[in-house]
This record gives structure tokens, C-alpha cells and sequence, in this order.
């Protein structure tokens, strides 16, 4: 770099005549101050501007993420998670439909009914909004497979109110249709809705390191230009420049304070997140188990106890999942899956003794269905409140975290814009006026 | 450097607007990055799902050609003939098998529990009434009926067409009245009664179909339950069907209506229970094989078979017999026949 010499130049007098002679005669081994202020106030405009670009964007960018996952994601990842809850719950309140046969009452019609809107206003809401291939693929198969399902079921019942045993067989059929093509599909647009809602999470996280180093550069930048102008001009001081240089500076800060406290947020709103797909997971599970219950009566045997092994399987799994579970009410919930597995075994027995008469079946029916009976219907019922109330609380701090991410920057991003504009006019005011004098 | 940046400034206004439209340029793609919508990339249309295809029922699969034969009873249909007069209800012989099954209080029978005329659901809402009704439960009433003199003093099991000798063998039944066909390879198995009814393999088509016997089924796929004699036969080399086994009978049927196969074969007496849930269906052909039906009781409990054959002798000659035909088949397959002779060694 060139070593600069401060011009000696008369204290406040007239700039030209010094610029001039500099011009005049341009020593080789001095830059000439006009130079040097447009060679900095080229430097500055470009500093800023880049600064005030990528401080702007980078928070748009990580506001519209937020923006996305409040909006967007989340909201389909929770109508992606009812499709699955509402069409295994579906599942087994058909199979209480068929059981309950002539005596059925309008309400478990009413809820396989309303499961069944729900699932389609569900998979109407996706279709709209999803962008992920994945999602909208599986939303795709549902639809096509969903008439298909309802279309056995109803078989199913038509023919159990004419007791004919084929329509078990169609419930059965129905089912399995269900628990492979429906569920999984329901699975994979949940977990695309999941992956796109992680990813605005990552992107919400940025790390605004190139932003601070650009800020960091252009009150640097501003700092020389200040101790070159004074040097050879002698002004104490150019407020343009000292206006731009506090700015920058304050902006640097924000940045600097918003970012870690935005990040915590998000860091809470994961953590919430992830006890809630927990919990999700459980309630789903044990749905399965409850639908294991009702089919498994519904078949009497005709599935070479499928039902009953799937049964044992997925209530392995609840167990698993409820133990590894925390949120509020969990203990009541780990309480009613132990009364509830032992009221299943009283069900096994009530279903594999050899029927003397019809009252085996009357009382099976009454310990799965009955909300009054203190049987595995009425003990499953608590634990699924107990697991869906956790899952509200969760999702509901996930989203207040989020409301705290986005209010930590709001407001970062057109504050940038401005002060990088008002740092940008300042600074040119302030060397255009020094670079005047020389005119 | 000082030089470059004057020089640079020369031709400053070309180079500004080219600047400018640079700046435009990469402010634009960095807002496009920014919000990813705003660019106007159009959803991906929702991909014209491979969904929507009618399933098939559980545990359904195509059974490969096997060896000739099927049913054969040449040598092995003759059961124990009865030791004399039945003993009155209540007072079995001590030491006997009955015995056992009247101290425990209850008969133990397998059964079908979807098996349309045969054994199948009781719709009937009462609490006390029997589990199942059906042709073959009220034999089971009747042997109950000779044994305790009460003819509900029963439990039901239910059991698969191919869980039926397992549950014979293990001692988790007493007998089995499921439409059970006599056959000599069963018949090293288990012990059956003398015969209760005979039938013979038929199939049954949808009203539309021109299929009119076996003739027409070359290539075809015709739905049978698995372990039971008429897969065997169907799945004779010389026909060339292709035979698909489901786990039960409506599950057969559920195909049928799904025109997922072309016929479904087995005895005309089950036909007739599947017949009777889908009036849009009809038996046809003549019968492919001869099948008598026996009760089935667990080897080598002969004072049992005895005692069952005893029951089956007095329902034949007191009437019951033609009146248990008649309340469940009726007409439907003919005339009323007479009760099968039977066959003791």
C-alpha cells in the first residue's frame, strides 16, 4: 500500500489549490488525495451496498422461512397427521359399525362418516397447498384408493344387516387395503410435510456470519476513509460519514443481539416439535392397537389371529413409545395402557373360551365399545385423550416458539434496507462534499 | 491500483448501466432464491395415482398344478358301528369319552362361524340364545342333546378349513361338524362318524357368466379355501385351471363379486350357502366328484365314534334327519334325498 502523507494544507482555507499542485505533480510514491477519496467512496458504496443486500436478504430469506413454517408446514404436517389418525380411526369404527350390527346406533356411524370428510377436506387442503412431490403423490394415492375403501366398507355393512358372512370378509378386506396402501401413503405425506418443515427450520437457523463480516468491513471502511479525509484535509469531523458509520455499526449490533435469540427460539420450537411427533407417534400406534381389538372381534378367527399378533406388536411398541414419552399427562397415559392391557387379556379370554351362547360376544362387545363398561374401549379412550391433550400442548408452545423466532427478527430486514440506504447517501454526501473542494 | 481505479473511471457511464443491470439481474434471482413461490414455478400436477386398483383378500394365492386324484375314499369310509343301544342322557359309561365331556359340563365342537347355512352367525340379539346356527351346529345339538339331554350344553370353537385336524390332534375340540369331507388321507389323521350327507364339487358363476361346467374353466381362475379337498381336485394337472386358494369361503365369494376370478368350486352344499348370500350368482355343471361327510373325532377315541354313529343311526330313522335337511337346504339343490346309508367296518 502506498504510504500516505497528510497534505499540509492551510486549516480550513480553500482545497483546490493543494489538489491542483497534487495533480499537477503526482509524486509516484503519494496517492493523490482525490484518488483516494474516489477510490474509498467507490470501496463504501460497494461495502454498503453489499452489506445492506445481504443483511436484507439473508434475514427475508430466513423471515420467509419462518413465515413458511408458521403458515405452511406446520399446519400441513398437522393435516397430514389427522389423515392418518382420522383414517385409522375409521378402521375401527367401522369394525364397531359391523359389530354392533342391527343394534348399532347413529353415533359410531356418525364418527366413521365424519372420519371419512375429515380425511377429504384433509387431503383437499394438501392437494392446495403441498409443493412436495412426495406429498402430493401420496395425496394423490389416497384419493384414488379412498372411494375404493368406503366402497368395501359399505359393502361390509349392507351385507352384516343381512348377517351374511361375507360382509366380514369385505371389512376384512376393506382393512387390509387400509393398513397397507391408505395408511402408508398417509405416512409419506406426513413425512414429506415433516422434511419440509425441518428444512425451513434450517434455513430459519442461517448463520448471518458473511452478513456480520460485510457490516464489520464497512465501518472499517468508513473508519479509514474518516482518518485519510482527516489526515489530508484536516476536517475533524464529517458527519455524513460519522452518520453512517453509527448506523452500520448500530446494525451490526442488531444483528449481532436478533440472530442467538432467534436461534434459541427455534431451538425451543424443535424441541417441542420433536416431543409432539413423539407423542403423535404413540397416539397413532395405539389407535392401531384399538382398531387390532375391534377387527379381531369383528373376524372371529377367520384371520388366523392376525389381528391378535398385530395387536401384541403394536402394544410392544406403545409401550416403547410411552415410556420414552414426556409431556403432560403422560403418567396418567402410561397408567391407562397398563389397565389397558390387562383388560385385553380378559377380552382375549372372553373371545378364544369356546361360546356357550351369545352373551360372550355381547359382553366382548360391551368391554370394546361401551365408554360406561371399564373395559379396554373405555381405558383406551382415556389414554388417547391423555396423548392427544400432550400433543396439543406441544404443538401449541411449538408454535408460540416459532411466534418468538419470528418476532426476534422482525423488523431486521427493512431496517437493514434502510440504514444500508441511509448509510449509502450519508457516505456520499460526506466524501462528495471533500471531493468538491477539489473541483 | 490507484491507476486501475482512474483508468477504471474513464469509461465509467458504458460501464454503470451495464453495472445496473447486473445489479438488477442478481437482485432479482436473489429474491427469486428468496421466496421460492414467487417465481411462478406451477405445482407439480398430482401424478396420476397407481391407487384405485380393488384389492385382494388377505392371504389369497394361486396354487400350482399338483398330482391327479383329490377325494379318495376307496377302503377308508367305513366307520365304527355303534356297540348297541345309546345310553340314556346323563349316565355316559363310565371311563368312556363321553363320560370326560359330561363331567366337564360341555360338549366342545369345532365349527365354522361363516359358512352360510351350514355354521354360521346367530343374528338374534338375545344373550342366551346359540352362538351359531346352521346345518352342521344342529347335528351339534343333537349329539349334546344325547349326551347331557340339554341340547345347548355346548362351546363353540371356531376353526379354519386347514385348522380343523390340528385342533383334533392338540385335544382342543371334541369333534368337528364342519362340512368335513372323507377322505383316506384324513383319514390317517383323524377318525370320522359314518356318512351324514353326501354332495358332490360344483361351481358357482356370476348369473352373466357362460361358463357352464368345467369344460369352459381351462385357463380360468376358480377360488377354493385352502386345505380343503376341492383345492386338491381343482388343482389337477388334466384341467388346466388355475386354482387360487383364499383362507374361507366369503373370502371366495368376495372375489367372485370382484370378478377377480371366474368361478368358485367346491361341494354344491357350500356353493349353495355362498349362492344364498348373492342371488346374482348360480351353481352349475355336474358333480366332479362323489364327497361323503363325516363327523370328525380324534384318533383312536372309538367309544366316541361309536356313541356319535349310535346318534347319527337314530337321526336318520326318527325323522330329524330329513327335518335338519329341509329347515336349512330344502329343495334348493332337488328334492328332499334320503339320509346316506351308512358304511361300518
Amino acid at each position: 500500500m502506498t504510504v500516505l502523507k497528510s497534505p499540509r494544507t492551510a486549516p480550513g482555507g480553500s482545497p483546490a489549490p493543494p489538489a491542483r499542485a497534487a495533480s499537477r505533480l503526482p509524486s509516484p510514491r503519494r496517492l493523490d488525495t482525490r484518488t483516494g477519496l474516489r477510490a474509498a467512496a467507490i470501496a463504501i458504496v460497494a461495502l454498503l451496498a453489499a452489506a445492506g443486500l445481504a443483511t436484507t436478504l439473508g434475514t427475508a430469506a430466513q423471515d420467509s422461512a419462518l413465515g413458511h413454517a408458521a403458515t405452511r408446514a406446520e399446519p400441513l404436517g398437522v393435516v397430514t397427521e389427522e389423515i392418518y389418525r382420522d383414517l385409522s380411526d375409521a378402521d375401527a369404527a367401522a369394525a364397531q359399525v359391523l359389530l354392533a350390527g342391527p343394534e348399532s346406533g347413529t353415533a359410531v356411524q356418525q364418527r366413521y362418516d365424519s372420519d371419512i370428510q375429515r380425511v377429504s377436506s384433509g387431503l383437499a387442503a394438501v392437494s392446495a397447498d403441498a409443493t412436495s412431490p412426495s406429498a402430493l403423490d401420496a395425496t394423490g394415492e389416497i384419493i384414488a384408493d379412498l372411494p375404493v375403501y368406503t366402497r368395501l366398507v359399505g359393502t361390509a355393512l349392507a351385507d352384516s344387516r343381512q348377517n351374511l358372512p361375507v360382509g366380514a370378509a369385505y371389512l376384512r378386506e376393506a382393512s387390509a387395503l387400509l393398513r397397507t396402501r391408505l395408511l402408508s401413503a398417509a405416512r409419506q405425506a406426513h413425512d414429506a410435510e415433516t422434511a419440509d418443515l425441518d428444512g425451513d427450520g434450517a434455513a430459519a437457523a442461517a448463520d448471518p456470519l458473511g452478513e456480520l463480516a460485510l457490516l464489520v468491513a464497512c465501518v472499517a471502511a468508513l473508519g479509514l476513509v474518516q482518518v485519510f479525509a482527516f489526515r489530508r484535509t484536516n476536517r475533524m469531523v464529517n458527519p455524513g460519514l460519522a452518520v453512517a458509520t453509527v448506523l452500520v455499526l448500530a446494525l451490526a449490533v442488531w444483528t449481532g443481539l436478533a440472530t442467538p435469540a432467534e436461534r434459541g427460539a427455534l431451538a425451543r420450537a424443535a424441541a417441542h416439535r420433536q416431543t409432539a411427533d413423539a407423542l403423535v407417534a404413540t397416539e397413532l400406534a395405539a389407535i392401531q392397537a384399538h382398531g387390532d381389538e375391534l377387527l379381531g372381534l369383528a373376524a372371529r378367527g377367520e384371520d388366523l389371529g392376525g389381528y391378535e399378533r398385530d395387536f401384541t406388536s403394536t402394544s410392544a411398541s406403545v409401550s416403547r413409545l410411552l415410556a420414552a414419552d414426556h409431556g403432560s399427562g403422560i403418567a396418567d397415559a402410561r397408567a391407562a395402557q397398563q389397565d389397558w392391557l390387562a383388560d385385553h387379556r380378559n377380552l382375549v379370554e372372553l373371545e378364544t373360551e369356546p361360546q356357550a351362547d351369545n352373551s360372550a360376544n355381547t359382553r366382548a362387545l360391551l368391554l370394546l365399545t361401551s365408554p360406561a363398561a371399564a373395559g379396554s374401549g373405555a381405558v383406551f379412550a382415556r389414554m388417547d385423550t391423555d396423548l392427544r391433550n400432550a400433543v396439543e400442548t406441544e404443538e401449541s408452545s411449538y408454535r408460540t416458539a416459532l411466534g418468538e423466532a419470528q418476532s426476534d427478527l422482525s423488523g431486521l430486514a427493512s431496517a437493514a434496507a434502510v440504514v444500508a440506504a441511509v448509510a449509502l447517501a450519508g457516505a456520499a454526501v460526506g466524501i462528495n462534499r471533500r471531493l468538491r473542494e477539489y473541483r | 491500483m490507484g491507476d486501475a481505479v482512474a483508468s477504471g473511471s474513464v469509461g465509467m457511464p458504458v460501464r454503470r448501466v451495464r453495472g445496473v443491470r447486473w445489479v438488477l439481474t442478481a437482485l432479482a434471482v436473489a429474491l427469486c432464491a428468496a421466496s421460492l413461490t414467487a417465481c411462478g414455478t406451477a405445482p407439480a400436477p398430482v401424478r396420476a395415482a397407481d391407487g384405485g386398483a380393488v384389492p385382494l383378500p388377505q392371504g389369497v394365492r394361486t396354487v400350482p398344478p399338483g398330482p391327479a386324484g383329490g377325494v379318495s375314499v376307496s377302503g377308508c369310509d367305513a366307520s365304527l358301528a355303534p356297540s348297541g343301544p345309546l345310553p340314556q342322557p346323563g349316565a355316559m359309561p363310565a371311563g368312556s369319552a363321553m363320560e370326560r365331556i359330561e363331567r366337564r359340563g360341555y360338549l366342545i365342537a369345532g365349527v365354522d362361524q361363516d359358512s352360510y347355512l351350514f355354521g354360521y352367525r346367530n343374528s338374534s340379539s338375545d344373550p342366551h340364545a346359540s352362538p351359531l346356527v346352521g346345518f352342521d351346529i344342529d347335528f351339534v345339538r343333537e349329539i349334546a342333546q344325547a349326551i347331557f339331554g340339554a341340547p345347548d350344553r355346548v362351546r363353540y370353537r371356531i376353526v379354519t378349513q386347514a385348522g380343523r385336524i390340528p385342533a383334533l390332534q392338540d385335544g382342543s375340540v371334541d369333534l368337528v361338524v364342519d362340512m368335513m369331507t372323507v377322505d383316506c388321507e384324513r383319514a390317517k389323521q383323524i377318525a370320522f362318524s359314518s356318512d351324514y350327507v353326501d354332495a358332490g364339487q360344483r361351481f358357482l358363476v356370476d348369473e352373466s357368466s357362460t361358463v357352464r361346467g368345467i369344460g369352459d374353466l381351462a385357463g380360468r381362475k376358480v377360488c377354493s379355501a385352502t386345505g380343503t379337498t376341492s383345492i386338491q381336485k381343482l388343482a389337477d394337472p388334466s384341467y388346466h385351471i388355475v386354482p387360487v386358494a383364499a383362507v374361507n369361503w366369503a373370502d371366495c365369494l368376495v372375489m367372485l363379486q370382484q370378478r377377480q376370478v371366474d368361478a368358485i368350486s367346491t361341494t354344491d352344499l357350500l356353493l349353495l350357502g355362498l349362492q344364498a348370500q348373492d342371488p346374482y350368482t348360480r351353481i352349475v355343471g355336474p358333480q366332479i366328484t362323489f364327497e361323503r361327510h363325516g363327523i370328525g373325532m380324534p384318533m383312536g377315541e372309538d367309544d366316541l365314534v361309536r356313541f356319535v354313529n349310535a346318534v347319527l343311526e337314530r337321526l336318520r330313522t326318527d325323522g330329524t334327519w330329513a327335518a335338519i335337511y329341509t329347515r336349512w337346504i330344502g329343495t334348493r339343490l332337488g328334492p328332499v334325498p334320503p339320509p346316506p346309508p351308512a358304511v361300518y367296518q
